[in-house]
């Protein structure tokens, strides 16, 4: 069991607005974290923030053993290059909210484009892979369709496909039903647990409580940019030791 | 009658300079356009505003003074080695003018696309430059051609300016009949001929907006 | 992010290059012809018939176009026709875009200081022309209280504007020469002053509509028109003009044009 993930001590500021204080955390491989809390908690930033879409203002993030980030007080501690940079963020798949899939794209070329393009695979190959992939989200015989063409549901799933076929060590997940009618949900997150129990290591942001409880080995619930408590989803769903916590928990289930 | 009949040949070599002007243009303008689109996007404050400047010179004074400063002005200027002939004159104004017009359609319509497409190509490892190449930009293609037409109709028209440096395109052609046979009537057929190259345009432009749109 | 910054570059360059590559081909090309096959360009504005014009296979003919052509042969040099707008025709003759003008430029002090003119070739009166059953006008000082047209930059637009110092009538600038007869046509001009030979050829083409009165602002002499410092070919034409006049080619071309001899007494205008 190696570790995937490790944040130290991470600060993030939209201008004078501090987004996230004093974030640490570690994500060993194979592990399913979800991170919980009310809108606003600071949980996407820090998603977005191992990927590199974020920029964080000071700390230190590292990707198995790779520097993805280490600044203090907004200002470089190490030049690290773009190559390098855009070079760890293909190790994490990342899932979107709002699917964000190529509209001028088929189903098929939505996912062989990174490959062909950035890991220079062959067009056969890359088809291929789609295709394997495809038979996993259960999309094959939509291969030739445009996105629009889909139901939340199934782009969200052409979605996943598309971030596998990078071959990631990690999965990012920002809410990825949230943005789905409710009958669409479980088609989702059906894939997403045929993933974790392939062993695949996740973060996982949600709504979802049933899926957290079900799948997720670590439960972290954040308020206020911070992480408030953390623990097994048993611990945090039963017996919640933070008011907080309980107060949301309370609200949603 | 017969003088519009037998004057038609002469129309219509007018007509195809009108053509080559606008068809040179566009398609320079179009290259032009979209660097200056990239730069006023770019991060890079100086080439922003390098593009900025252009853009407000060229959007900012009237067209005619920009074919008189290119045909006249610069030579006088600069010697005889910018001499240019009417017809590179007005190549080179008709060109520049429409790439500062193109350039802020250019912007607005990549400015369009939802930037969750760029952050979805940033996390599968594109760079900057190739998720523009085959994401954005390519998205933005549809966005581009109701004003594009309008723009290259528009454009089509102002080469009629160019007529003041004493290009025979259709115009110009135009008033070299009418003045040389003291009638007016031959603005009607050259009326027509410019109706009939802006509806070929509109009929392009339908045609590209149908093909883009496949996928909405 | 770099690499994008390098390609806009490049091309940015590329398009300059281009740019630049299509004009110095077309410069040095006339440049050239300039120097091994010894082409006289010569500026007119192709709108002014019978002068300078545009005929039914769209050929550049005119009065000014054959003595230019005369001229040329004379000097050992073949004419080139470069067509350009009157209201910008001076500029482009010092911004070098031809040698010479020869398009009906009248001998005027302020030309005559500026460039360097031949003498006179033709006689240019100043005429008026009023609608056919006009008779009111019979001399310069009837155009008081008229609507009167002319071309605007040209020595009947200038004769006018003197002319209003001591008369008062309304006075219309038009871009194109045939322009004041259309408004006249229209019923909203009631004289245009313009020069002879023009008034004549319009005149002919529709005399139902106008005809010249007898009335005529000044008599003022046309010239071949030289940038200043083209003094050593001005000379060249000036030799060749009078040879043309010597052996009597400018008389057979004036009957061609005008159907009598207008360049006769010309030489004695100074």
């Amino acid at each position: 069991m190696g570790r995937m993930i490790s944040v130290e001590k991470v600060y993030k500021s939209f201008g004078t607005l501090e987004v996230l204080k004093d974030i640490n955390l570690e994500v060993q491989q194979g592990e399913v974290l979800c991170i919980i809390g009310p809108s606003g908690s600071g949980k996407s930033t820090l998603l977005r923030c191992l990927n590199h879409l974020e920029v964080i203002t000071s700390g230190k993030i590292m990707i198995e053993d790779d520097l993805l980030a280490e600044k203090l007080d907004g200002k470089n501690q190490f030049k690290i290059a773009h190559k390098k940079i855009s070079e760890i963020c293909t190790e994490l798949g990342m899932v979107f909210q709002r699917f964000n899939l190529f509209p001028h794209m088929t189903v098929l070329q939505n996912i062989i484009e990174a490959p062909v393009s950035v890991k220079k695979l062959s067009k056969a190959e890359a088809v291929a892979y789609a295709m394997e992939l495809l038979k996993m989200v259960g999309l094959e015989d939509k291969k030739d369709e445009y996105p629009a063409r889909l139901s939340g549901g199934q782009q969200q799933r052409v979605a996943i496909a598309r971030a596998l076929a990078m071959k990631p060590k990690i999965m990012l997940f920002d809410e990825p039903t949230s943005a789905l009618d409710p009958e669409l949900v479980g088609e989702v997150l059906e894939v997403m647990k045929k993933l974790a129990r392939g062993g695949m290591t996740m973060v996982v942001v949600t709504h979802e409580m049933g899926f957290a409880k079900e799948v997720g080995s670590r439960v972290i619930f954040m308020d206020k940019g911070e992480i408030s408590e953390e623990g097994t989803p048993e611990a945090i769903f039963s017996n919640p030791k933070n008011e907080r916590t309980r107060a949301f928990l309370q609200k949603v289930l | 009658m017969d003088l519009i009949i037998s004057k038609i040949p002469q129309l219509l070599e007018g007509a195809v300079v009108t053509m080559q002007l606008t068809v040179v243009a566009v398609v320079f303008g179009m290259i032009l356009g979209l660097f200056l689109a990239l730069g006023r996007l770019s991060k890079n404050a100086v080439v922003d505003k390098i593009c900025w400047f252009y853009i407000w010179i060229f959007r900012g004074t009237p067209l005619l003074m920009q074919i008189f400063f290119f045909y006249y002005a610069l030579p006088l200027a600069l010697g005889k080695t910018f001499s240019f002939g009417a017809m590179t004159a007005a190549f080179i104004a008709l060109s520049l003018n429409s790439g500062a017009y193109l350039a802020e359609i250019i912007r607005a319509a990549i400015q369009s696309i939802d930037k969750g497409q760029m952050e979805a190509s940033k996390a599968l490892g594109m760079s900057y430059g190739q998720a523009m190449r085959r994401i954005i930009v390519p998205q933005s293609y549809r966005r581009l051609i109701p004003p594009v037409g309008n723009e290259v109709i528009a454009l089509l028209k102002d080469s009629a300016l160019v007529s003041s440096i004493g290009m025979s395109e259709l115009m110009r052609t135009t008033t070299q009949i009418s003045n040389a046979t003291a009638s007016a009537v031959i603005y009607l057929p050259s009326a027509a001929l410019y109706l009939i190259m802006t509806s070929l345009f509109t009929f392009v432009f339908e045609r590209l907006e149908k093909k883009y749109s496949v996928y909405e | 992010m770099n690499k994008m910054k390098r390609i806009l570059i490049c091309l940015s360059a590329l398009l300059i290059i281009a740019f630049a590559a299509t004009a110095c081909g077309v410069s040095t090309g006339s440049g050239n012809a300039d120097d091994t096959q010894k082409v006289l360009k010569v500026g007119v504005d192709d709108t002014y018939p019978p002068m300078e014009f545009k005929d039914e296979s769209n050929a550049t003919v005119g009065f000014d176009i054959d003595v230019a052509t005369e001229l040329a042969k004379k000097m050992g040099m073949k004419a080139e026709f470069i067509s350009n707008d009157w209201a910008g025709i001076f500029l482009a003759l010092e911004s070098g875009k031809f040698d010479v003008i020869v398009s009906s430029v009248s001998r005027n002090e302020e030309r005559m200081e500026k460039y360097s003119m031949t003498t006179p070739y033709i006689a240019n009166a100043q005429v008026i022309v009023v609608p056919a059953e006009d008779t009111s006008i019979k001399e310069p000082k009837d155009l008081a209280g008229k609507n009167v047209g002319v071309q605007i930059g040209t020595t009947a637009d200038e004769s006018c504007a003197e002319y209003l110092k001591t008369t008062k009538f309304t006075l219309k600038q038009y871009d194109q020469v045939i322009q004041p007869f259309s408004d006249m046509k229209a019923g909203r001009l009631d004289a245009i002053v313009v020069d002879e030979v023009v008034a004549r050829y319009y005149v002919k083409k529709d005399p139902k509509s106008y005809k010249v009165s007898s009335a005529r602002l000044t008599n003022e002499p046309i010239g071949v028109c030289f940038a200043k410092n083209s003094t050593e070919l001005r000379d060249q034409a000036q030799k060749a003009l009078d040879e043309l006049f010597a052996d009597g080619t400018m008389k057979k071309l004036s009957e061609k044009w005008f159907g009598e001899d207008l360049t006769g007494n010309v030489k004695d205008i100074k």
